[in-house]
């Protein structure tokens, strides 16, 4: 049955969404940070790496890390690859979320930290984190949803996620229809659920509000 | 230092952002820190506000919190920076009680307000400004009630002509 | 590492004919489907917005689907998937087809948060869909226009078919 090999494949779809997840929010919220310092060359930075990670389709970073970096010696195995192709691509979407969220807070309240001794750290740990986590998280929510679907251009540099496997499937057995239909059907299966989910969360963030 | 516009935590309650400074910045025990607070809040008189949310407090409320949490950091000096002139009328008179309480017990305080009357009764000393530049200063009987300068003298006139 | 850019440099005038053509044809892409995209998230909103709650559900069901697969998926079933139904279709097309039908979906959901907005401030505002047939005739330009309201409210008056002769300057 085709179903075997595509739920197969689902579990690895999900392995390169979460692997990619925690390397972007890692990124995300570094970047974030940065930019909203003083120090200009800083910002500059991040402002130049969200814009070459946001304008490169992800496919061809992908390409990039898996074929590219090989010719040059550096030899990934395809899922870590799309790990961090995907991951890379993705912290620079969300540096932007997170960095709205932090700005969404009013600047006095740093000043009031400020004023009653806290460190910049201690600012950002008890006070800007906390509140900005509620604003970013239907984004980031939303963001998670979509990387699922994205995973499925890692098929490209052979990870056997779904996609890979339906292609495969469809070279042997040539029930072409069949098959992506069945593959619609499982990413409409997974993702489904998380966006109920997310739904549910922008509600109860917005009714803190 | 208090704000004209209050800067309170709105995630935290009225509690936690008095006892949150003690607490990571000077290192107290968490209870000692809630107890100060509790105290502290009782003193501005919102005892009974203590596990209420910012945003369901009134300005004047929220400013005595500010105060009440400025006080936590057992300060030299206190800074406040028009602290009501973003209040309704009717509730700075509850904010400049509890200021002229802390004079009264010797804070050293500096504000920038428009409150002349409060000024003249409560200021030790008076500093009239214009534009970045000390216009005049010397006791309120002094830079009040008799100004030396014309540009004091216009400003009074204009602010008391309107109250 | 330094040969990277001697590779690249070597190349480049070798390549950069095909380099072209390929810019040329993603933006060929891009433009069509993002066409078919706006005209199809258009009538996907105002569906989701009209008063046939048969018509909300159809636009409702179309774009939680098309929302929850990725891309590529929808790409190859446009491609690969309707070969034995007989169509074949070129790779510009399906492609073409397959992103504006995919992209709708997000289309109608930014279309319809507009639509609401400016709705929820101003109550009287309604719109209809319709076709309309222009005809330059001898005797001076004809105008037949048929159109459904799609959120007409309780004591409005309709009409659904005009004819014009001549035109409005």
């Amino acid at each position: 049955m085709f179903a075997a090999a595509l739920l197969a494949g689902a579990f690895v779809s999900i392995q390169i969404m979460l692997g990619a997840l925690g390397i972007a929010i890692a990124i995300g919220l570094f970047m974030a940070l940065l930019a909203t310092t003083r120090v200009v060359p800083l910002r500059l930075f991040v402002a130049c790496y969200v814009e070459v990670f946001r304008n490169v389709p992800a496919l061809t970073q992908l390409f990039i890390i898996y074929f590219g970096l090989a010719q040059v010696g550096l030899r990934l195995q395809p899922i870590p690859a799309a790990i961090i192709g995907l991951g890379l691509g993705g912290g620079a979407l969300l540096t932007e979320v997170f960095r709205a969220g932090i700005q969404a807070l009013h600047h006095g309240q740093r000043e009031a930290a400020v004023a009653v001794g806290m460190t910049p750290i201690m600012a950002i740990r008890y006070i800007i984190l906390p509140q900005a986590w509620r604003i970013v998280l239907p984004p980031l929510g939303n963001y998670s949803i979509s990387l699922l679907k994205e995973t499925s251009v890692a098929s490209a540099i052979a990870a056997p996620e779904i996609m890979f496997y339906a292609r495969q499937l469809v070279t042997r057995s040539f029930e072409t229809p069949v098959i992506y239909s069945l593959t619609a059907l499982l990413y409409l299966a997974m993702c489904l659920p998380i966006g109920r989910l997310v739904a549910r969360l922008e509600r109860r963030s917005r009714a803190w509000q | 230092m208090i704000f004209q516009s209050f800067y309170l935590w709105p995630h935290l309650t009225a509690r936690e952002n008095v006892a949150i400074a003690p607490e990571k910045v000077f290192g107290r025990p968490r209870h000692a820190a809630l107890e100060l607070a509790d105290e502290l809040l009782a003193k501005v008189g919102l005892a009974e506000k203590r596990d209420v949310f910012p945003e369901r407090l009134s300005g004047g409320q929220q400013q005595r919190v500010a105060i009440a949490r400025a006080l936590a950091q057992e300060p030299k000096v206190i800074l406040f920076d028009e602290p009501t002139s973003a209040l309704d009328p009717e509730l700075v008179g509850e904010v400049l009680k509890v200021i002229e309480q802390l004079a009264k017990e010797g804070r050293s305080m500096m504000l920038v307000t428009h409150e002349i009357r409060f000024a003249q009764n409560v200021a030790d000393r008076v500093i009239f400004m214009d534009r970045g530049v000390i216009v005049e200063q010397g006791s309120p009987a002094e830079v009040i009630r008799r100004p030396s300068h014309q540009r004091t003298r216009a400003f009074l006139k204009q602010l008391l002509a309107e109250s | 590492m330094i040969e990277f850019f001697q590779i690249f440099f070597d190349k480049l005038p070798q390549w950069w004919p095909e380099m072209q053509t390929a810019a040329g044809r993603t933006l060929l892409l891009t433009a069509y489907a993002f066409i078919l995209a706006i005209i199809f998230g258009l009538a996907l909103a105002l569906a989701k917005l009209s008063r046939s709650s048969m018509l909300r559900r159809v636009a409702s069901v179309y774009i939680e689907i098309m929302r929850s697969i990725p891309t590529l998926v929808v790409l190859f079933i446009i491609y690969f998937g309707i070969v034995p139904l007989g169509i074949t279709l070129n790779a510009l097309t399906a492609g073409s087809i397959g992103l504006g039908i995919h992209a709708a979906a997000y289309v109608a959901e930014i279309f319809r948060s507009g639509i609401e907005a400016i709705q929820s401030q101003n109550e009287s505002f309604r719109f209809s869909a319709g076709v309309g047939l222009a005809w330059s005739s001898p005797i001076g330009p004809l105008k037949f226009s048929y159109a459904i309201p799609l959120n007409a409210k309780e004591g409005d008056r309709e009409q659904r078919f005009q004819f014009q002769a001549g035109t409005a300057f």
